[in-house]
């Protein structure tokens, strides 16, 4: 094993290896290896696992099996922190990795967007962080070391998020990192209010989701228990059911807010925005440390969004978007959020990464066309139950439909388009109001669009698609989208100014 | 250094994109729409008249199904037939001294706008269909998104190579 495990001699080269050799992991890191390779190999052989369940046969090597599994995990684990190397050149860092198949992957400090710092809270018994690399490559390209020291994977950022090579600039780094400019720090109280401001209703049903999810399990204690509450209790519940829909309906109210409030404590606990020469920094968790950092020029649009009740506490959300490959959150995006900005804050942040809106700024405002649209859809969906469903069928479909044209009303009058020679701000939205910020110079394309029926109007939709994702602008006359056009290739093609 | 100046942008003064420049794609892509178009209609029809011939008994029972299968093809290959007679001669290209634009669709016009100091890297693709036409495929390739972000389907293969061999020159010198 030691034979394999030194690197050959031709696959380094020497010349770039003076300052910093290439290196393993933490030790520790082997434990993350088993546990991510032991959940592959459950969803890899679930069908095995049900049968299991099933088949008594299996049960019966059941311990064999789990043996097998644990052993091969651990095996492959051991193999795979073993072949992982990394290693930080002049302008690169380059990453060995693969036991059978070996990948050498070298990516260059000026195409990393961001540098995540993530420690779980395990990983803070052994003094180690996993460091995420994302470049805007491709979907899935983003690299991930599973386990260094502190300092190392600190010293690390520092280095990757520069973007150059300081040979003396550890202890540098680490005070830099402390001196930036303090933009934001939650307290308790505000970290109270993110909470008790979320989407209570989105929580309460996860929570009861994943009891329902959990309570499968345990159907043969709930029967047994059931069966122990005496008769009348049914009588009674029979009659009292109106009493309860009250009841349940605080309940699930407060299991929303429980929900919410202990999820912005574990995701925002001491969370902290810093402002620094290169870029921004944001801190923060309560179990699960991360800390990321953007260079300034690399942010590519700014997202806000505010619910009903967070604008009556005078919250916004922020939210931070670099180039990425996926526009998905769910599918690995790392995308930077900033809750419980107050107006100040917002402003300041604003002010960090847009210069204000210079010249004369145009509103654009969408035809009548996309309300109309907007109404004939939502009634398509309403207006059969009104004809064909029952009574109650009827009056909920009424009270439905009554809503979904009072939203439909009020969303077409929340969106607009401000554009400045070099910006543009959208926003949208009623209940939940979004506003999408960015440089016109970003832009990676614009299409236009028409439909024949759009066509008859003069009517256009626009996008501009910038490294992050799209900014649509839907239903506005066709000369403006042109105008609008003709902005963004002028803003996008004469400038020299770095936009990635 | 260059002087430092900061004139107020007329909007009007800009450079615009005109639509009466486009240029329209190779006479023999026509061809090949217009020959996959018969393809897929003839089979289309061919499949379902062997239902019909060899399942003339569920046809009588099933009148009016087939009725409404045969009237949705006639519908389908007409607003087709529609889209490419009325759509060909929109497709164009428009390559601009920083930009290349790609117009297309009847029903639904489309027209996309990437500028060349933002392609990451472009891409001529050719099946053996396209092949015997002589016409490819170019893709151009932006930050950020997956997949191509341009695609001009039925460029001449000569007119595209050398449009990449521009912007090659052009991305290296940027």
């Amino acid at each position: 094993m030691n034979e394999s495990a030194t690197p050959s001699p031709e696959e380094i080269p020497q010349p770039l290896a003076v300052h910093f050799p290439a290196r393993r992991q933490h030790p520790t890191g082997v434990f993350q290896y088993i546990v991510k390779y032991t959940w592959m190999f459950i969803r890899g052989f679930w069908p095995i696992l049900a049968g299991a369940a099933v088949s008594d046969n299996i049960r019966a090597y059941g311990e064999w099996i789990s043996l097998a599994v644990l052993v091969i995990s651990c095996l492959s684990a051991v193999f795979q922190y073993w072949k992982f190397t990394f290693q930080i050149t002049e302008d690169a860092l380059v990453i060995r990795r693969g036991v059978l198949e070996r990948e050498r992957i070298t990516i260059a400090f000026e195409r990393i967007q961001v540098v995540n710092l993530e420690q779980s809270i395990w990983q803070r018994a052994f003094g180690v962080m996993s460091v995420k690399v994302d470049t805007a490559g491709t979907a899935g390209a983003e690299v991930e070391i599973a386990a260094l020291k502190v300092e190392d994977a600190k010293a690390l950022k520092v280095v990757l998020s520069s973007g150059r090579l300081q040979v003396e600039s550890d202890h540098e780094g680490l005070d830099s990192m402390a001196h930036g400019e303090q933009l934001i720090s939650l307290s308790w109280s505000r970290l109270f209010k993110i909470g008790l401001t979320q989407n209570h209703l989105r929580n309460a049903l996860i929570a009861f989701g994943s009891i329902i999810a959990l309570a499968e399990p345990l159907e043969g204690l709930m029967t047994g228990w059931l069966s122990n509450v005496p008769s009348y209790t049914w009588v009674v519940l029979k009659f009292l059911w109106v009493l309860m829909i009250p009841l349940i309906a605080i309940g699930v109210v407060v299991v929303g807010m429980l929900v919410s409030l202990i999820g912005a404590v574990l995701r925002y606990y001491n969370l902290q925005v810093r402002a620094q020469s290169e870029g921004l920094e944001l801190s923060g968790g309560l179990f699960k440390k991360f800390e990321f950092k953007i260079p300034l020029h690399k942010v590519q649009m700014l997202e806000g969004s505010s619910s009903v009740l967070q604008r009556v506490v005078g919250f916004e959300t922020f939210r931070i978007h670099q180039a990425r490959a996926q526009t998905d959150d769910a599918q690995g995006a790392v995308s930077l959020a900033i809750p419980g900005l107050e107006s100040d804050h917002a402003n300041r942040l604003n002010a960090m990464l847009f210069p204000p809106f210079a010249g004369e700024s145009e509103v654009i405002r969408p035809h009548k066309l996309m309300l109309i649209r907007m109404l004939v859809f939502r009634a398509a969906v309403v207006v059969p139950v009104l004809i064909w469903g029952e009574t109650w069928m009827q009056l909920a479909a009424f009270v439905w439909g009554v809503w979904l044209a009072v939203a439909g009303v009020n969303q077409y009058r929340g969106v607009e388009l401000m554009t400045s020679e070099e910006q543009l701000c959208m926003r949208t939205g009623w209940l939940r109001q979004k506003h999408l910020r960015t440089e016109l110079r970003k832009a990676q394309r614009v299409v236009l669009t028409e439909s024949w029926l759009m066509r008859r109007r003069g009517l256009a939709h626009a996008r501009v698609y910038t490294a992050a994702g799209p900014v649509v602008v839907r239903f506005i006359p066709k000369k403006t989208a042109m105008q609008l056009r003709d902005l963004v290739l002028y803003q996008a093609e004469s400038t020299n100014r770095p936009w990635m | 250094m260059a002087l430092f100046s900061n004139n107020s942008l007329r909007i009007d003064a800009l450079p615009s994109l005109v639509e009466e420049e486009f240029e329209g794609l190779p006479l023999r892509y026509r061809t090949l729409r217009a020959a996959v178009y018969a393809i897929v209609m003839l089979l289309v029809f061919a499949g379902l008249g062997v239902l019909i011939w060899f399942e003339w008994k569920e046809v009588q029972t099933l009148r009016w199904g087939v009725r409404l299968v045969t009237g949705a093809s006639i519908a389908f290959g007409l607003l087709w037939a529609i889209e490419e007679i009325k759509g060909f001669p929109l497709r164009g290209v428009l390559v601009r001294e920083h930009d290349l634009s790609y117009r297309s669709g009847f029903f639904k016009r489309e027209t996309v706008t990437v500028p060349f100091n933002r392609i990451q890297h472009s891409e001529i693709a050719q099946g053996p269909v396209a092949r015997a036409f002589q016409v490819c495929t170019l893709k151009l390739y932006t930050a950020g998104n997956s997949g191509a972000n341009l695609r001009v389907p039925g460029m001449d293969v000569e007119r595209a190579k050398r449009l990449r061999q521009q912007l090659d020159e052009r991305v290296s010198h940027a």
